[in-house]
């Protein structure tokens, strides 16, 4: 489903982080999201989740308009956040994570189960039943991501998931993001400062700087525009 | 005016052990069930020490339920600094309930169940001071100097380690800084000022008996810092008047004689409640 | 004598062997960068250097001295600190209290100094901030000094735990993964940052993830494996071993 932001301004306390955020992301687009430490990016990404109240302007998904829902609101109509730091229960095991939430995700004719979980991280396999808060660093930002992405949201809003990970299994699971997107019509936004590997499966980049937008267009634009200023 | 001179007395003497108890549960994070036990060994000491048959004078008395309840606090907070977090609720449970057995059975120490009446009142220049305006001259100035202290502590850089303890201890650790030094120093402090609050209170009250000193009483004080507000010297100074005086406001709600005291105690949890949901804070403080 | 010596480290939790037989050595001065598969016991060996964790069997010395069975402070006397993966940093202190926090042997932090000598403190606090502060301009991040940790951007909670880790005097510094999450403007500071501490003589092991950050900033890498150092050499050799691109690195080089 298309997700649309229209003239966000969102903050906290007495201070304006974002001001007039505007920007589209089709069904089955992967729009990546960069900029700048202190940009802003991960303030846009709690503004969508309703995590903090836009101030003025609208959020709309699909048809409806988000601006009165809560977070769970949001959750329950397909938006899934893979927060910054990780967001994993490490205090249960790696089963136990990933089975709360299956339960809640992964309703009948879902995709991506914990099967192809396990299948993306064997490491995971291999951990079932270890502390996910005795994981690597690593290995629990793999569990982070797969509690993301398990039984395909229709829109994943990715902040940062290359953190920790060892460089060939970052290219192995963004290339499975875009699979899932493709095949399934998800829409996504990537924050990564990995731009290498960001714009490499991105539909389209939008960069940041100091809480607005200063660029929106194609990989390849951007590659050759002079936005590499703002990093 | 005596009433409200007495009033002001109590209310200092637990500013006193206010200050001790958001020193170790505010300020440090150990949350210690068994604050009032210490504030109980300060003023059997002091009543001891003042009623034996060759009688200590009352400022020396002090001293040395000051010192004891130094020792004594080090001792019953180290099972804090290996047990972590919420077990040592259950350790200090333990502690109090301890402690609350020996008040209540000791009969030579403590005089048991019945307490101990006539403590003299101390004396400051050769007079005795027994009215409760007197009395404040000599517990002002050491409730002052208590404020004095944990202000000093508060705003150093000692009181910042302990923070960054409360949030980290392994953090703090990895820059190299002793963690048990500075928690066992914490400690140290907060029990001297509730022995010598206890002290304080024992000739103040002239009788004690161990309902002062109980499960409640460590209850009680946990809800004055809450209500006053954690890691803050006003919060600190403000909490234990007004949870002292809240039992009294309520009693100007006018009510049927036969329900009059059900429904205090009703209206006193509900105020504690509502101020949890809407004020987590406190009044003047920062969330724990 | 070498500075930093491992040797033949093991450690298991459980059944799983999260150092094996592990040994290397480091040399002084330099910048060492340890890298490897998630998992590989990178930060685990750190734990053990830095007496956060006690090996199973194998020693550790630094300059010639055994560190079996100190505290991690006393490992931090002797002049090693580390940084952690998942910051830990003191979210509700600012970041100039965190700085200061790492600050060692200042006056006024027992309790005998803060409530006997007050003025004392006060004054000696006064440098002690103006240091913390510099140590702060150090990694960029003056401007934010006042702000409490909790509403610091990621980049920004990065820069503060290198400089904590400055703030400590230590003279071999550990740092897991300090460039991930850096933008790139942020990334050259950090670069610069190291390679401007290694000359001043200080000596730092670099867990790290970002080839490119590790190809700028590395004397020598370490390549650890299932709790092992597979293989050690320039940044070069390294990157053009087929087999750890195999298993590591992938198609980014
Ligand atoms: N809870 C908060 N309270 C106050 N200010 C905040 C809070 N969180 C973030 N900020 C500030 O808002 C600005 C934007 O922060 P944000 O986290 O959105 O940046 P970002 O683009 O995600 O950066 P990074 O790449 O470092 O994660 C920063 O200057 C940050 O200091
Ligand atoms: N407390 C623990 N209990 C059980 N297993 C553990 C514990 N700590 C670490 N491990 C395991 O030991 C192995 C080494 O972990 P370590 O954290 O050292 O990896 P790493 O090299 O730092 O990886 P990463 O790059 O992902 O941070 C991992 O497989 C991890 O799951
Ligand atoms: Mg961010
Ligand atoms: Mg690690």
């Amino acid at each position: 489903m298309e997700l649309r932001l229209d003239n966000i301004s969102a903050g906290y306390g007495s201070k304006t982080v974002l001001s007039n955020v505007s920007f589209t992301v089709r069904p089955g687009e992967i729009l990546a999201l960069l900029g700048h430490n202190g940009a802003g990016k991960t303030t846009t990404m709690k503004t969508v989740m309703g995590l903090i109240p836009a101030r003025s302007g609208s959020i709309s998904f699909g048809a409806r308009k988000l601006d009165g829902a809560d977070t769970a609101a949001r959750i329950g109509m397909g938006l899934r956040l893979l927060p910054e730091g990780r967001g994993i229960f490490p205090a249960l095991s790696v089963t136990e994570n990933i089975e709360v939430v299956a339960a809640v995700n992964c309703g009948p004719g879902s995709t991506f189960g914990v099967d192809d979980l396990y299948r993306l991280f064997p490491v995971l396999d291999e951990r079932r039943h270890q502390r996910a808060g005795h994981l690597s660093g690593g290995q629990q930002q793999m569990l982070a991501m797969g509690l993301a992405i398990i039984g395909t949201p229709h829109c994943l809003l990715l902040d940062e998931p290359s953190i920790g990970l060892q460089p060939n299994l970052v290219e192995r699971l963004f290339d499975q993001v875009r699979t899932i997107c493709k095949s399934k019509a998800m829409t996504a936004i990537l924050v990564e400062q990995n731009v290498a590997e960001a714009i490499r499966i991105a539909d389209r980049v939008v960069i940041m700087n100091s809480g607005q937008i200063v660029f929106d267009g194609l990989p390849d634009e951007a590659k050759a525009s002079n936005v590499w200023q703002y990093f | 005016m005596d009433f409200a001179f007495s009033y002001i007395v109590l209310a200092l003497i637990y500013i006193l052990l206010g200050l001790s108890t958001n020193l170790l549960v505010g300020i440090v994070g150990i949350f210690s069930l068994s604050q009032a036990a210490v504030f109980g060994v300060g003023a059997y000491i002091v009543a001891n020490l003042t009623m034996m048959s060759a009688p200590l004078p009352f400022f020396v008395a002090l001293a040395v339920a000051g010192l004891a309840c130094l020792v004594l606090n080090i001792l019953s907070t180290l099972p804090s600094l290996r047990v972590s977090g919420h077990y040592f609720v259950v350790t200090s449970f333990g502690i109090q309930l301890l402690a609350s057995a020996i008040f209540e059975n000791w009969t030579a120490g403590t005089g048991g169940q019945n307490g101990m009446p006539g403590i003299p009142a101390p004396s400051l220049f050769g007079a005795e001071l027994y009215t409760p305006l007197a009395f404040v001259s000599i517990v002002l100035p050491a409730v002052a100097l208590g404020c004095l202290v944990f202000w000093l502590v508060l705003r150093s850089p000692f009181g910042r380690l302990l923070r960054a303890i409360r949030e980290d201890e392994l953090a703090v650790a990895s820059v190299g800084k002793q963690v048990l030094a500075a928690k066992v120093a914490a400690a140290a402090l907060a029990g001297a000022f509730a022995g010598v609050a206890g002290g304080l209170f024992a000739a103040f009250m002239s009788f004690i008996d161990p309902t002062s000193f109980n499960l409640d009483a460590s209850v009680l004080l946990l809800s004055m810092v809450v209500i006053g507000g954690a890691r803050t010297l006003l919060g600190s100074i403000v909490g234990p008047p007004i949870v002292l005086a809240l039992p009294q406001i309520i009693t100007l709600i006018d009510l049927p004689t036969t329900v009059a005291a059900p429904m205090r105690q009703l209206v006193y949890g509900v105020i504690l409640i509502a101020f949890m949901l809407f004020r987590s804070q406190g009044l003047f403080g920062e969330r724990l | 004598m070498s500075y930093l010596e491992v040797s033949a480290v093991n450690v298991s939790f459980g059944g799983l062997r999260a150092l094996n037989d592990c040994n290397f050595t480091i040399e002084a001065g330099k910048i060492t960068c340890l890298v490897g598969p998630n998992g590989a016991g990178k930060t685990t060996i750190f734990n053990v250097i830095t007496g956060f964790l006690r090996a199973d069997t194998g020693a550790v010395s630094f300059r010639g001295e055994k560190l079996a069975g100190l505290s991690p402070q006393e490992i931090v006397d002797l002049g090693i600190a580390r940084s952690f993966q998942n910051l830990r940093l003191f979210s509700q202190l600012t970041a100039l209290d965190n700085v200061l926090i790492g600050i060692r042997g200042q006056f006024g932090e027992t309790i005998f100094g803060a409530v006997l000598r007050p003025f004392h403190t006060v004054k000696t606090q006064r440098a002690e901030r103006a240091r913390a502060m510099e140590i702060l301009e150090h990694v960029g991040l003056a401007a934010k000094a006042g702000t409490f940790v909790r509403n610091l951007s990621y980049g920004e909670q990065k820069l503060l735990t290198v400089a904590r880790l400055l703030a400590t005097g230590a003279d071999l510094l550990l740092l897991d993964e300090p460039a991930s999450g850096m933008s790139a403007d942020a990334l050259e500071e950090i670069i610069a940052l190291l390679k401007r501490l290694k000359g001043e003589n200080k000596t730092l092991l670099v867990v790290e993830h970002n080839t490119r950050v590790v190809q700028r900033i590395a004397d020598t890498v370490l390549f650890l494996h299932q709790g092992h150092l597979m293989a050690e050499g320039s940044v070069e050799e390294i990157t053009s071993n087929p087999a750890l691109t195999e298993i590591y690195f992938g198609g980014t080089i």
